[in-house]
């Protein structure tokens, strides 16, 4: 009983110091980036991720190392990253503007209807988790309403009790819904970096096939299927093709 | 007198005329070097005609090749007073076929009127054995004169370079005293380039190990432009060379025989390997040494600035058969055609210098921009491989301007309504803080934890719901029962109290008893706390007519006085009726 006791303490000590540790890691790459010291604060933000743990600050802070490298499908790929943690950071939609003024490659947005637009704008706001948390609260203050309603005796007040209670119902579900559409596009929706100087765009998964054009390193894809070591990917612009799934690097 | 000075003008006249007579005898022939001649042998063929005419027409040389002229000749002498006067064209003809063969007709018109030269038969038999007399000058001369074309690699790559050299050799015993050039070959398949001799030099060399003096006539390089056996043709030159012999003149001077000689460098045939095949994707067809360099004339600008961006290759090779590979750049940097230059000087081991392409660039946004290495690939034919070279690596910062083009419109707002800092479009900082969360690789939603936070609320509710609604039941079953129970009762006292109309206190007793089960069973009212004021209020709450209402409290009021005061018996009636009447009233109210 004492052993386990005092394996559980040593267990828990551990995760407290781990945590610490990873929390130096951080401030001491923010020390190594501000001295010009990029591939050390890389070294140390990758060893904090390697650890278990990650957040937008971090990716973006990856992000930045690459891009005073020069490495732009690197800078690209953590600042996509970030983006997917805290989809509305102004920093990171920033330096995320000058990596991709790097690119190569020009890809024109084909254009989308203003609906799904307005919804994609909607969705944006929150993260999948903040929508379903939104989504629970809702459901709780729902919930207590519905409570207040049913033992409501006096039927002015049940009238607006009811009123209240069905509007937080609706707003739970539509939450709710969001999040999860969100989750599923984003499944259904992998989108990779290409890393890789020069990449052939074939029409079919194999050597023989006609080479379409060619896209460079940095540029985002959408991957729709995959087949063996081929990849086919869709770009913004409405083309798609297979290449090598060697060459990009899903953000996930 | 006059008789005298005519005898003399008639005999000028004749005199005059008979001259002219015979000056006029107009002869045209074809004159032949000779008549018979082997097959490897030259025929000259002169057409002499003894005044100037025009329209020379030649005969069609049938069975001849021409190797030589027309070469005309005009000679006019006075002789004691005389004129002689010859004009000459010059055919040298080589026969192609044996057996008899005929020289047509050449025309010329002379004075209008038209003179045709007689046909002459010639026979050409099998080659002559050259003759070997030292002192037949056609010997010496093929003994002593020699054109010979050096080639420096006949087995090259494809657009290798190569050189042709083409050396007339002759012995120091002869003199070459005029050289004309009748067949120039033409280098097809080859991308040729001639190098000019700005004067024609005699040197001393060897050949066949015997000493000669040659002059270089011609030099040019090639580069094949296809692979396999190419044949170049021949050069033919026609050299006039002066023969010593072994007569002498009035001074004891050599007298020199003049012959004409036509040498051919025979025809050459270059192999020309096909490069390997398994070319690096950015080989564009050079072939030789280089080197490749990527400069830009600043790296550091505001945008919409503009910046020279100049890919150079130099070294040796073809130089001027591929073009510099091209730049890529974002497509955020705007770049213009680019601009070739080249210098590129050719001499006898190929093309040497450099070419180079200069882009001109133009930065729309602020940052930094990579222009990424060029790479360049060449075949090295030295070491029989491809070679890839790349460039540096560039970066162009540009310093000041808008970020995208969206923020474009944030900038000029910003510097109209205060001329606050640019700052809002710098590359931000990284960030000093950040709360670290574990990498949870599986995803809140469709969990365990998601369900149950979703779920366990809603069947929480449920179950309180149910447990009231049980709770509500029993309790309403039990006030039924005693509800019906209290009906039961009041109808079973107002029974008793019709019984005892005529005995009064029972019947007021029992009537009471009626009343407040009645309430009991509608109003739930317990038999501790009947009190006037509180049943009024409650029958009050429940809108009760006013006047059945206050009937009610009067019965009840009846009731309790009942027991001290007497009462008559129509009272005790009417009070039976009031009650049966109120509580049907009540009932249907309640």
């Amino acid at each position: 009983m004492k052993k386990i006791i005092i394996l559980c303490s040593f267990f828990f000590c551990g995760i407290i110091f781990s945590q610490t540790e990873n929390e130096v890691r951080f401030k001491s790459g923010v020390e190594l980036y501000n001295k010009g010291d990029y591939n050390e604060a890389i070294n140390l933000f990758v060893k904090i991720i390697n650890n278990g743990e990650h957040s937008d600050e971090l990716y973006f802070n990856l992000g930045n190392c690459y891009y005073k490298l020069n490495d732009i499908p690197n800078s690209i790929y953590y600042f996509e990253k970030a983006l997917k943690l805290n989809p509305n950071d102004k920093d990171i939609l920033n330096n995320l503007t000058y990596s991709q003024n790097m690119l190569i490659d020009k890809i024109d947005q084909l254009p989308s209807n203003q609906l799904s637009d307005f919804i994609n704008y909607i969705s944006m706001f929150f993260s999948i988790k903040q929508w379903l948390v939104l989504g629970i609260v809702f459901l709780y203050f729902f919930l207590i309403l519905f409570v207040i309603y049913f033992f409501k005796k006096d039927s002015n007040a049940k009238k607006n009790y009811f009123i209240l209670s069905s509007t937080f119902f609706c707003l739970t579900i539509i939450f709710i819904l969001t999040g999860v559409t969100k989750f599923e596009n984003q499944k259904s929706n992998i989108q990779a970096i290409i890393f890789e100087k020069k990449i052939d765009f074939r029409t079919e998964p194999n050597y023989r096939s006609e080479i379409q054009f060619n896209l460079h390193e940095g540029t985002k894809v959408n991957i729709i299927d995959e087949l063996d070591d081929w990849v086919s990917v869709e770009l913004s612009n409405g083309a798609s093709g297979w290449m090598e799934s060697k060459s990009i690097k899903k953000i996930d | 007198m006059k008789l005298r000075f005519y005898i003399f003008l008639f005999f000028a006249i004749t005199i005059i005329s008979n001259v002219n007579a015979q000056d006029d005898t107009i002869s045209f022939e074809a004159v032949l070097s000779k008549k018979s001649l082997g097959i490897n042998e030259n025929l000259r063929v002169d057409f002499k005609m003894n005044k100037d005419g025009d329209n020379f027409t030649p005969p069609s040389f049938n069975g001849f090749t021409v190797v030589g002229g027309p070469n005309q000749s005009v000679s006019n002498m006075w002789v004691n007073g005389k004129r002689t006067f010859s004009k000459s064209y010059t055919y040298f003809l080589t026969p192609i076929k044996k057996g008899p063969l005929t020289i047509g007709q050449a025309t010329i018109e002379i004075d209008e009127n038209i003179y045709k030269t007689l046909p002459v038969k010639i026979s050409v038999s099998e080659s002559v054995a050259v003759s070997k007399d030292p002192n037949d000058p056609t010997y010496v001369v093929n003994e002593n004169l020699h054109l010979v074309a050096e080639i420096s690699n006949t087995n090259p790559y494809l657009n290798e370079g190569i050189s042709i050299v083409y050396k007339l050799f002759y012995s120091p015993q002869i003199n070459v005293t005029n050289v004309g050039e009748i067949e120039t070959p033409e280098f097809e398949n080859f991308w040729s380039q001639n190098i000019k001799i700005p004067r024609l030099q005699i040197e001393r060399g060897s050949f066949k190990g015997d000493n000669y003096n040659f002059v270089t006539w011609k030099k040019t390089v090639l580069y094949p432009q296809k692979s396999g056996k190419l044949d170049i043709l021949p050069l033919s030159l026609d050299v006039s060379v002066d023969v010593p012999t072994n007569r002498r003149d009035f001074f004891g001077n050599r007298i020199y025989n003049q012959v004409s000689k036509k040498v051919t460098a025979g025809k050459r045939s270059i192999n020309v390997k096909a490069l390997p095949v398994n070319a690096p994707e950015s080989f564009n067809g050079a072939v030789g040494k280089f080197d490749i360099k990527l400069n830009t004339n600043k790296t550091e600008l505001n945008a919409s600035e503009s910046l020279q961006a100049t890919v150079k290759v130099s070294g040796k090779g073809n130089l001027k058969l591929f073009s510099p590979p091209s730049v890529q750049v974002p497509s955020s940097l705007e770049k213009y055609d680019p601009e070739y230059n080249e210098k590129v000087s050719t001499s006898l081991t190929g093309m040497k210098g450099f070419i180079s392409n200069t882009y001109t660039l133009v930065p729309q946004f602020q940052g930094k921009y990579p222009v990424s290495s060029v790479e360049f690939t060449f075949f090295n034919p030295q070491l029989n491989k491809y070679e890839t070279i790349n460039s540096d690596d560039l970066i162009i910062n540009v310093l000041e301007g808008p970020l995208s083009s969206d923020n474009n419109i944030n900038i000029t707002n910003t510097q109209k309504s205060q001329n606050i800092l640019p700052s809002i479009n710098q590359f931000k900082f990284i960030k000093t803080n950040s709360d670290l969360v574990k990498i949870n690789s599986n995803p809140f939603i469709y969990s365990l934890s998601f369900y149950l936070i979703l779920i366990f609320p809603v069947l929480a509710i449920l179950l309180l719901f149910i447990f009231f609604k049980s709770k509500n039941i029993t309790n309403s079953k039990l006030k039924e029962s005693r509800s019906r129970r209290a009906n039961k009762l009041a109808k079973k006292y107002l029974s008793d109290a019709r019984k005892n109309l005529e005995n009064k206190d029972v019947f007021y007793i029992a009537l009471e008893k009626a009343l407040h089960n009645f309430l009991k069973s509608k109003l739930f009212i317990e038999t501790s706390d009947y009190s006037k004021e509180k049943i009024s209020r409650l029958l009050y709450s429940k809108d009760i007519e006013k006047e059945s209402l206050e009937l009610f409290i009067k019965l009840i009021e009846n009731c309790e006085f009942a027991r001290f005061t007497p009462a008559s018996d129509v009272e005790i009636n009417n009070d039976y009726e009031n009650a049966v009447k109120v509580i049907t009233k009540m009932d249907k109210e309640i």
